[in-house]
């Protein structure tokens, strides 16, 4: 029993730990290929071409002073962070890096990341509400519509994929890419599941509720040293989550491309962390060229394009795949 | 075996809901048309006012020939895996609830044309699916099923009742409804989760069939100390004489087979028993206990086949073989089984002795089985006290429903505030279908607790309606506030005729219901047909006593309808209104409630004040300037003059709403 | 395990009271997600795992935030425990009675008996159950779209219902030429201050 348990946490800690490390050189590398598209350099004073500037970035906001507006909550303004970097690094428990690590393969993975998504709306909305600020409110009350809006069209695409394969087992999924990825047959619900990921993660160009012209950085404007920190961890570790969820879901996981000699030796995991790897850079390409959405039509996209399509898309799929025969088992 | 298949598909019990498929379809094609002209720019916007009206009774109107073709009907068949009943009691009522529709949607459309050009499409798909909601409600045989449906006309109402967007009036009228309509749903699924955690099952069959077994008495003359449950399929043992009988373990849920010729045989196969005759047997039938027993009609309440299985008893060697028939009795006695068969004029002549025998046959059942199953009925699981909660929260949610007093609160405002069209629609039909389902509950599946528990509080909430309705309505001046204590007033009326337990009861509730939708129609229509003559278009519709002074100057005939109208709402005699209270009265004291009896004589009288106060202000105010209205077209008057005079013509021939009815009561035996 | 059912029953019990007596409405809808949150937790403590995600998603994550919406915009004061004399009291009595009702019923109705007789109350062991066992997707998957299909159909009729009703109830094209507040876009973008 204690046995167990004690794996149990190691395996916890094996996830974390290279989390977190992932998500602090995640933003050295936003900073850098930023600047490399908009040819300049990024920070590199710090350490060697700027590789401890995460280092740098954590230990200043540890060290500053943790303000409290006077006139809020102080439960929910604290519970806010907490609530938004707890969820993203629960989802994190589905994921499997390869064909024998997962930290809980249960039937209903999907459908768990699925919740977890819709819970970290709360994260936003709480801190919107309890900053007592007209500002952070208003973001927050964007910020959530947005994300509850981009959730459907998400869960849509889930499901035409599970209408796929088969199962909810996010291992299964993978598994089921063996010959070929999904990305092949259901490269239209892919594309809306990358744009539909940018939105839900609040990221540019969805990225009104939070943009600095705009709003003040929208929901957290109230937040400052470690909560901040928190808020920041839990957006990266989100993008890092959603890169690593499309990868299980269209591009086949740990899986290598082709099944012939050379492709398999490389380890399951490291074709994940590769495919995560790119995920993540197309996040920051992203951010770097396009301008931003405006909120209407934000939600024109969210309500009236993706949805329909997503809708259309899955009777598409089934209707293929009862006609041929093709349904799983 | 090629054919079999094929149609298999569509299994032909399902065709019993073909008017609601065909209204379901119909409305969202309706709802697609609609938007595509509606609210398209490109079009011009198209308005729709009058002809969806015409399309909405359309549908209803085929939807009611659908009902009225459905040959399925002497199966009294369950479909849709039970969930639900197509017997008589819901065709009936689904009629009326259609012809009423019709003629509801008939009248708005023809009082809308005097008013603006409104787009509002939107009406009559809510009113078309609140009707196939109350179809479908009407024939629920299911605790889920009723839920769904009353949801279903419940949602479309609370719109309906918000429907005049800029008036913060209707409003809030549409919010109350709304959040008083979630209440009582609330305390009906709470009911219902009680129910089935106790029974294990929410169909009303099946309730009715283990409350049945729970009657059997336990007294020491009967030799009878244990019960069996049973379950028809033991039925599907075949038949062989003069053996013993090894029973099957009972399967957890009686499957009736798809296929409609197979259902047919099903109910042909009989099986057989030898035994001795029981001592205790003739002590038994001298007691009354003995019609308790249980008597499986729940499988043959259908006409057809018991009276063939009879036949087929006839011809049969009837001294010696022990043929065990699972029979309605009640059945063997009516007479119309005599007209039809004259075969059976032989049971008629020796009808003691062969009622004998069938009894014999029944009480075998119980005594003879070698079923390992027993359910000793003296011990303390079987006990009634929670289901008896769960099914009073569902009584209860179904009281607020039909604003039964003291549950009633929410329908005077929500009433005054909707708009008069939509108050129209209230007042006048769904009531029929929530009383439908609290006759399914009340005197189907849980007639026991209803009889021994139960009834009392029913009598005292008619009572207290007929209160709250004669004494509110005293001091009221708004038109539809008063149309509002009415009806509650008359709802009070209906649950007296229906708490009293027997089979007039339900009867009279019937013609009471089939009556006071009549009657709610003639005095909506007249309602609705009076609009002010002015120059500019006048939006407020909500009249008060003092609109309809000297009525009699701008428009008689209307004066004179109305006056009848209100005449048969107050009971007075050359009307019909005369003979259902009359009929509520009488039944109510056949079941000795003499004092609920009297207190709703009195107030019956009293409630007479304010219908009688407008026939006077109608006709014998003194003032010399009234309000003028605009002249009725012939169409309306038509409609109005046929409305009235069938409240005079059923007084004087009551008959035709009678035979309507009275084969619907027949599943409460 | 039971420990953990019955954590959750108290909390779901005690978030449920604290939505109706705290004073300020976004506690209370905070309260209500607490409530939602330990029923969820429940479900997956009775093997339901499915409705119990099911439950985060539509009712945490669709409804509360809905409530939490509507509460936020609205601006509702802060309100005294505003108590008519007669409210608390008769509201305490008749609460008390009925929960003593049924805490009486239940206690009557299920009863730890140990008599043999009532376990072959109509029951046997199907060893196909115990054996091969369905997760809970599967059943829902099978029994729903068999034998409860007309209920499935019902319900699809109510959300469309749903749907025409808040369409039309909020709305507005310029058909409705008087109540109609739009924003004009390329006003509010253009450079000069054009009104």
């Amino acid at each position: 029993m204690l046995y167990s348990i004690i794996i149990i946490l190691l395996k916890i800690l094996s996830i974390t730990i290279p989390m977190l490390l992932a998500v602090a050189y995640f933003t050295v590398a936003e900073r850098k290929i930023m600047g490399a598209v908009q040819r300049r350099r990024g920070p590199n004073v710090v350490g060697f071409i700027g590789l401890l500037q995460a280092l740098a970035d954590g230990l200043k906001l540890f060290v500053k002073e943790t303000t409290f507006p006077s006139n809020s909550n102080l439960t929910v303004f604290l519970l806010a962070p907490i609530l938004s970097f707890l969820l993203s690094v629960i989802g994190w428990a589905v994921i499997p890096f390869s064909h024998t690590a997962v930290l809980a393969d249960i039937n209903l993975s999907i459908l768990y990341i699925f919740a977890i998504s819709s819970l970290n709306v709360y994260g936003l909305i709480l801190a919107g509400w309890a900053s007592n600020s007209k500002y952070a409110f208003l973001g927050a009350l964007r910020s959530a519509a947005q994300m509850i809006s981009y959730e459907i069209s998400i869960g849509f695409i889930v499901l035409s994929i599970a209408a796929c394969v088969g199962s909810l087992n996010l291992s299964k999924i993978v598994l089921a890419q063996k010959e070929i990825w999904l990305l092949v047959p259901l490269f239209p619900l892919f594309i809306m599941f990358y744009i539909s990921m940018l939105a839900e993660t609040n990221r540019h160009p969805f990225d009104l509720p939070e943009a600095e012209a705009e709003l003040v950085s929208g929901y957290n404007v109230e937040y400052s040293a470690m909560t901040f920190a928190l808020f920041f961890l839990a957006e990266y570790s989100n993008m890092l989550l959603m890169s690593a969820l499309s990868a299980t879901l269209f591009f086949g996981g740990w899986l290598p491309p082709l099944s012939i000699f050379p492709f398999t030796v490389v380890p399951g995991s490291v074709w994940f962390s590769l495919k995560v790897g790119v995920g993540a850079v197309f996040f920051i390409l992203t951010r770097a060229t396009l301008p931003r959405y405006r909120y209407d039509q934000l939600m024109h996209l969210g309500w009236k394009c993706f949805l329909p399509f997503a809708i259309g898309y899955l009777m598409f799929t089934v209707g293929i795949l009862i006609s041929f025969n093709w349904l799983p088992n | 075996m090629m054919n079999q298949e094929l149609f298999q598909i569509y299994h032909l019990k399902e065709m019993s809901l073909s008017a609601e498929l065909f209204l379901s379809c119909s409305i969202l094609q309706f709802t697609f048309y609609a938007v595509s002209t509606a609210y398209q720019r490109r079009a011009g916007f198209i308005i729709l006012n009058q002809q969806v009206y015409y399309i909405g009774s359309l549908f209803v109107i085929l939807s009611l020939f659908l009902l009225l073709n459905e040959d399925l009907l002497i199966m009294n068949s369950f479909n849709s895996n039970n969930f639900i009943i197509n017997d008589y009691l819901s065709f009936a009522t689904k009629l009326l609830i259609c012809i009423t529709s019709v003629a509801f949607l008939t009248i708005i459309n023809i009082s809308f044309r005097d008013e603006p050009i409104q787009n509002n499409f939107e009406y009559v798909v809510l009113i078309t699916i609140s009707v196939l909601g109350l179809l479908l409600l009407c024939s629920a045989n299911d605790l889920i099923t009723a839920y769904l449906a009353i949801e279903l006309h419940s949602i479309a109402f609370y719109i309906m009742s918000a429907f005049k967007r800029n008036s913060s009036y209707s409003i809030e009228s549409g919010l109350k409804y709304f959040i008083i309509g979630a209440l009582s749903s609330a305390f009906f699924l709470f009911g219902s989760s009680i129910v089935y955690g106790c029974m294990g099952s929410l169909i009303f069959d099946d309730l009715r069939m283990f409350f049945s077994l729970l009657s059997l008495p336990t007294q020491n003359n009967l030799n009878l100390g244990s019960a069996i449950i049973f379950d028809p399929s033991i039925l599907s043992c075949s038949a062989y004489l003069g053996e013993n009988f090894q029973t099957n373990l009972p399967q957890p849920y009686s499957t009736t087979p798809d296929n409609l010729l197979d259902w047919c045989f099903f109910n042909y196969e009989v099986s057989v028993l030898s035994q001795s005759f029981p001592s205790s047997f003739l002590q038994a039938s001298c007691n009354e206990d003995f019609l308790v027993y249980p008597i499986f009609s729940y499988f043959f309440i259908d006409f057809l086949t018991s009276i063939f299985i009879l036949d087929w008893i006839i011809n049969q060697e009837f001294v010696n073989g022990l043929f065990l028939i699972y029979y309605d009795v009640s059945f063997i006695k009516s007479f119309s089984a005599f007209e039809f068969f004259p075969s059976l004029s032989n049971i008629a002549k020796t009808s003691i002795e062969s009622s004998l025998s069938i009894f014999y046959q029944i009480s075998e059942l119980y005594q003879v089985f070698n079923a390992p199953i027993l359910t000793p009925i003296d011990c303390s699981m079987v006990n009634l006290d929670l289901v008896s909660i769960g099914f009073f929260l569902i009584c209860v949610s179904l009281f607020i429903k039909l604003s039964i007093a003291p549950f009633h609160f929410w329908s005077l405002d929500v009433y005054e505030g909707s708009p008069s069209t939509t108050t129209f629609f209230f007042a006048v039909i769904p009531k029929i279908s929530l009383f439908v389902l609290l006759m399914r509950l009340c005197y189907v599946s849980f007639y026991e607790i209803f009889v021994n528990d139960f009834q009392i509080y029913f009598f005292a909430l008619a009572v207290l309606s007929i209160f709250v309705g004669a004494l509110g309505g005293l001091e009221q001046r708004k038109l539809k506030t008063l149309l509002a204590y009415s009806s509650i007033s008359h709802t009070g009326y209906l649950l007296l005729s229906f708490s009293t337990g027997n089979v007039e009861g339900i009867l009279m509730m019937f013609y009471y219901l089939a009556i006071y939708m009549i009657s709610g129609l003639s005095f909506w229509a007249v309602y609705l047909f009076l609009i002010q003559k002015r120059d500019i278009y006048y939006n407020k519709n909500n009249k008060e006593l003092g609109d309809l002074v000297l009525l009699k100057e701008s428009n008689p005939m209307l004066a004179f309808i109305l006056a009848m109208t209100l005449f048969s709402l107050a009971g007075i005699p050359p009307l019909v209104g005369f003979l259902i209270k009359i009929g509520v009265f009488s039944v109510a004291i056949k079941s000795s409630a003499y004092l609920v009896s009297v207190i709703s004589i009195v107030l019956s009288v009293i409630s007479t004040f304010y219908y009688i106060r407008l026939i006077k202000i109608l006709y014998f105010e003194n003032t010399l300037v009234g309000k003028l209205y605009v002249p009725i077209r012939t169409q309306k008057a038509l409609l109005i003059s046929v409305l009235a005079l069938s409240l005079i013509v059923l007084c004087f021939d009551p008959m035709v709403i009678y035979l309507l009815f009275y084969k619907a009561i027949f599943i409460a035996n | 395990m039971i420990f953990l059912t019955y954590l959750m029953c108290a909390l779901l019990l005690i978030s449920a009271s604290l939505v109706i007596i705290s004073k300020n409405p976004f506690h209370s809808v905070l309260f209500l997600v607490a409530s939602f949150l330990s029923a969820s937790m429940l479900l997956f403590l009775f093997e339901n795992e499915f409705l119990a995600l099911f439950f985060l998603i539509i009712y945490l994550g669709a409804i509360a935030i809905l409530f939490l919406f509507v509460v936020m915009m609205l601006d509702i004061k802060y309100r005294e425990l505003q108590m008519s004399r007669l409210y608390f009291p008769v509201g305490v009595l008749i609460g008390a009675t009925v929960l003593i009702e049924v805490y009486g019923a239940f206690l009557k109705v299920f009863s730890k008996n140990t008599n043999l007789c009532f376990k072959e109350h109509n029951s046997y062991i199907n060893w196909y159950d115990n054996l091969d066992a369905l997760p809970d997707v599967y059943v829902f998957g099978q029994i729903f779209y068999t034998q409860y299909v007309l209920q499935i159909l019902i319900a699809g009729l109510i959300l469309y219902l749903a749907v025409i009703a808040v369409a039309f109830l909020t709305v507005k094209t310029s058909f409705h030429r008087g109540m109609v507040k739009e924003q004009s876009v390329s006003r509010q973008l253009s450079r000069k201050n054009v009104l």
